[in-house]
């Protein structure tokens, strides 16, 4: 397993040299909407793409599309999806907290990236590897000491051959933008001491991201979802604190007290 | 057939009388001109699905304009039981992104008041369909979302309890997206053959009954629609309005369809027919559902869930579950099935207050109808409670829960595990009645903007819990001389009453000074007539504000997009001067010495 990593990496490495020079592309993705809004940047291919990395590309942005939208139709109140074309980060550190803080005046609570690379297994036989990368805006605006990362990614091999919808199954990433999406509604809230709105939105993420059927997915969220149970946690007890909530109201209800 | 994506001047003869019962159908709508079959109690449309392929330049292919149609058909059969219904297939032949054609556009154009025929009545009820497709090597990826609706009204249900008291519940959504779907390239060989079967109009009921010389579909949206004669086996009888009819095959071959295997939701599109046709048995004169609606609807639940699998939505089941219940509430029958509905949705959706007020409302109602209302108001509690807290003290569960203590304090019995004894629900009815909401800025209808800015300056009230002058000089003394954010109703100019209780404060204080200008700093970026017209407002407000007449309020504008407008003074040296010569003054300055 450590000799397919060491391999992967001195590829990668040289494929990276190979690679066209990339630059941080973070344009302006304009919106006249007062909706809390999730930014979709463009899918790029990180090597010199052919027609089978072309059609990966395709994929991806179809599927991210899809649950976008998805995203949009779930949430309440509404909330607008936006593909924001040419647009896309160098890295995560790009996310500073000033970058976030304007892009919460935008009331962006995501903003998601992906890139599509190419890898080889011992045998040196190629396979794809899709990078997908999601942002939570408010967490990195408002860093709470302790906090995991406000930026996740989330790998996946895609092996030749592997048939559409297997492929399409193994790229859905509606549960976790739902999820995601929930948590950073949460923590905005919570930064602003609007501990009422905190406490619904945090529950739900925690509880979706526990609940995440891809293995990935469910392993890279777990620190993030026990985050959002503790936050939680906290605007609950600053509520109580504040006593104009009544105790039997509270006590009755904490995220993993489900009537 | 090639559905060539240009633009046609359709005419569509949509004038059209269907007598009664409506049962009416059309293959091809022009998307651009929308109707529906006003008489119809239900009606089904189904808009082109938006194509995707892994070849960019590939814009459409004959089996995705194919899977629209197919929905459409066969969503009639499923509704053709309730009686009154109407079926459309709404054609695009501008491609997706012709802004005419969008889901919400046409929902417009067709709920659009005052009424005219082709326009859904106030009380009948719609189903708007739409969603995407994804091709590529032969298989397509399906993705379906449905909005449901009732002319006029929202899809709240208010249930009778003793003492003439009531709870409002409502399913947790109206639209909703189903879990995409792949099919293989043999399911789409076996759907074109469908397709092609169910162009076929022949003259009795059977497959080997004479072919008929024409079809009823139209790729281009001219044709007009049929109305339906008789069903009779899985087939339909219909006839245009130009007089051809004949016999059409609705249900793919067969007793169970096999679509429905590969595309659950069309047994969805049934049950949600079931929902509303109870729903508008109620609100249209002298209509009547059958009798085996909630037996129905309740049969394409477990078609659903069983082709779903393990793939289920927990949405589309959670909302699923609730129009059962609901179509049980209206026929007055099931309260058991409906309570356990309605516990089962709030199982899969814990966060969501509706969900958890469904779950109370229909216990309550199921207890009631038992002759105690009550008997499990400890469970319904913990649904109520867990409805405020997570919808962030909405004032809806509040209420219920003063409606349950009301009437646990008044119920016989006070003992069992499940039972909430009278004194602790009369006690918690007074901890509620002085109206103690949970603090939630902007919570309710609207969601405030303020809650949506990053990190902002606390209110002056917040920072200084006095009224009048004091806040002024500490503000004033607070270096920049910011007072504070001022909040709106979401999309709108409309002042928050707290930030209207701000400026009051703000206007008492500063009314003593002259020579102190105000500022109110504009974010830049977007919606900037939305700002202004705020930021107007704002003016607007202070300046009538006791002693302010006169006062210069001036408005700025930052490049920064900040996403919140700044009262401030213009010039906070002068401000502190002002207040530390007012200070030391012993009479109120004259009007006449203000800035103009």
């Amino acid at each position: 397993m450590t000799a397919v990593r060491f391999t992967s990496v001195l590829l990668m490495a040289a494929v990276l040299e190979l690679a066209p020079p990339v630059a941080a592309q973070m344009i302006p993705c304009k919106e006249t909407s007062a909706l809390d809004k999730v930014y979709l940047d463009d899918v790029r291919a990180m090597v010199p793409s052919d027609a089978s990395l072309d059609t990966l590309v395709q994929r991806i942005g179809y599927k991210l599309r899809a649950n976008l939208r998805n995203l949009e139709n779930r949430s309440v109140p509404e909330m607008k999806g936006l593909t924001c074309k040419a647009r896309y980060p160098s890295g995560d550190n790009e996310f500073t907290p000033t970058l976030c803080q304007n892009l919460t005046s935008d009331k962006v609570l995501l903003e998601v990236w992906s890139s599509v690379n190419r890898e080889a297994d011992e045998e040196g036989e190629p396979y794809n590897v899709v990078d997908l990368s999601v942002v939570l805006v408010p967490m990195i605006a408002n860093a709470i000491p302790g906090a995991p990362p406000g930026v996740l990614r989330f790998q996946q091999q895609c092996k030749p051959g592997e048939s559409v919808k297997q492929s399409l199954k193994r790229l859905d990433a509606a549960s976790l933008l739902w999820g995601l999406s929930r948590v950073a509604c949460g923590l905005r809230a919570y930064a602003l001491k609007s501990d009422g709105d905190a406490f619904g939105p945090l529950c739900e993420g925690a509880r979706t991201l526990r609940s995440l059927k891809d293995p990935v997915q469910l392993s890279q969220c777990a620190a993030l979802a026990k985050h959002a149970d503790e936050i939680a946690a906290a605007a609950r007890a600053r509520l109580l604190q504040k006593g104009n909530v009544p105790d039997f109201i509270l006590n009755a209800a904490s995220c993993a007290d489900v009537p | 057939m090639n559905l060539t994506r240009s633009v046609i001047g359709a005419v569509l003869c949509v004038a059209v009388t269907w007598w009664q019962p409506v049962m009416a159908g059309d293959f091809s709508v022009n998307c651009r001109h929308p109707y529906v079959f006003s008489d119809g109690a239900v009606n089904l449309v189904v808009l082109s699905f938006d194509y995707h392929s892994s070849d960019p330049k590939k814009r459409g292919s004959e089996t995705a304009d194919q899977i629209p149609l197919l929905l459409q058909a066969n969503g009639l059969l499923q509704m053709l039981r309730y009686g009154s219904v109407g079926s459309l297939n709404f054609v695009n032949p501008y491609g997706s992104g012709d802004p005419q054609c969008t889901p919400e556009t046409i929902l417009g154009k067709l709920t659009a008041t005052p009424f005219s025929t082709g326009r859904l009545r106030d009380g009948h009820g719609l189903i708007l369909i739409w969603g995407t497709l994804y091709e590529e090597g032969g298989e397509l990826q399906v993705q379906t979302s449905m909005r449901f609706l009732r002319g006029g009204l929202d899809e709240s249900m208010k249930l009778s309890l003793p003492d003439g008291q009531t709870i409002t519940v409502r399913p947790s959504t109206t639209t909703l997206t189903f879990p995409a779907q792949t099919l293989t390239a043999s399911d789409l060989s076996a759907i074109a053959k469908t397709f092609n079967d169910a162009l076929e109009v022949r003259e009795g009921p059977s497959p080997t009954a004479k072919l008929k010389p024409y079809t009823f579909y139209d790729p281009w949206g001219r044709n007009p629609g049929y109305s339906v004669l008789n069903v009779k086996d899985g087939w339909i009888q219909v006839k245009n309005v130009n007089g051809l009819e004949g016999w059409v095959r609705a249900d793919l071959g067969g007793r169970e369809n096999p679509l429905s295997r590969l595309l659950p939701e069309i047994e969805f599109i049934g049950l949600t027919a079931g929902y509303l046709r109870a729903r508008t048995s109620t609100e249209i004169p002298n209509d009547h559902m059958p009798d085996r609606t909630l037996e129905w609807t309740r049969s394409a639940l477990q078609r659903y869930l069983a082709f779903c699998g393990s793939d289920a939505d927990e949405v589309c089941t959670a909302v699923g579950c609730q129009m059962t219940a609901l179509v049980g509430c209206v026929q007055g029958k099931g309260w058991a099935l409906s309570d356990s509905l309605g516990t089962r949705a709030a199982e899969l959706l814990p966060n969501d207050s509706e969900a958890q007020r469904f779950a109370a409302g229909m216990a309550l109602r199921a207890d009631a109808g038992r002759g105690d209302a009550t008997a499990r108001a400890a469970l319904v509690e913990r649904h109520l409670a867990r409805a405020a807290v997570v919808s962030g003290g909405g004032e809806e569960p509040l209420g219920d829960l003063r409606t349950l203590y009301s009437l646990a304090q008044k119920s016989p019995a006070t003992s069992g595990p499940t039972r909430l004894p009278n004194d602790v629900a009369a006690r918690r009815l007074i901890a509620l009645e002085p109206h103690r909401k949970i603090p939630a800025p902007g919570s309710g209808p609207s969601p405030s903007p303020q809650r949506l800015e990053p990190n902002p300056a606390p209110m002056a009230h917040e920072q200084q819990p006095v009224l009048g002058e004091k806040i002024f000089t500490n503000l004033a003394a607070n270096g920049n001389g910011e007072f504070g954010h001022l909040k709106f109703v979401e999309e709108t100019a409309q002042l928050q009453p707290e930030s209207e209780e701000f400026l009051q404060m703000v206007g008492s204080a500063l009314a003593p000074y002259d020579k102190v200008a105000l500022e109110i700093v504009l974010p830049g970026g977007s919606d900037q007539h939305l700002w202004q017209a705020r930021a107007n407002q704002a003016r607007s407000f202070l300046l009538k504000q006791p002693g302010m007449k006169g006062q210069k309020i001036v408005v700025t504008k930052l490049d920064a997009p900040t996403g919140h407008l700044v009262l401030r003074a213009q010039d906070p040296d002068q401000l502190r001067r002002e207040i530390e010569g007012r200070n030391t003054a012993s009479d109120k300055p004259r009007d006449d010495h203000r800035i103009n």
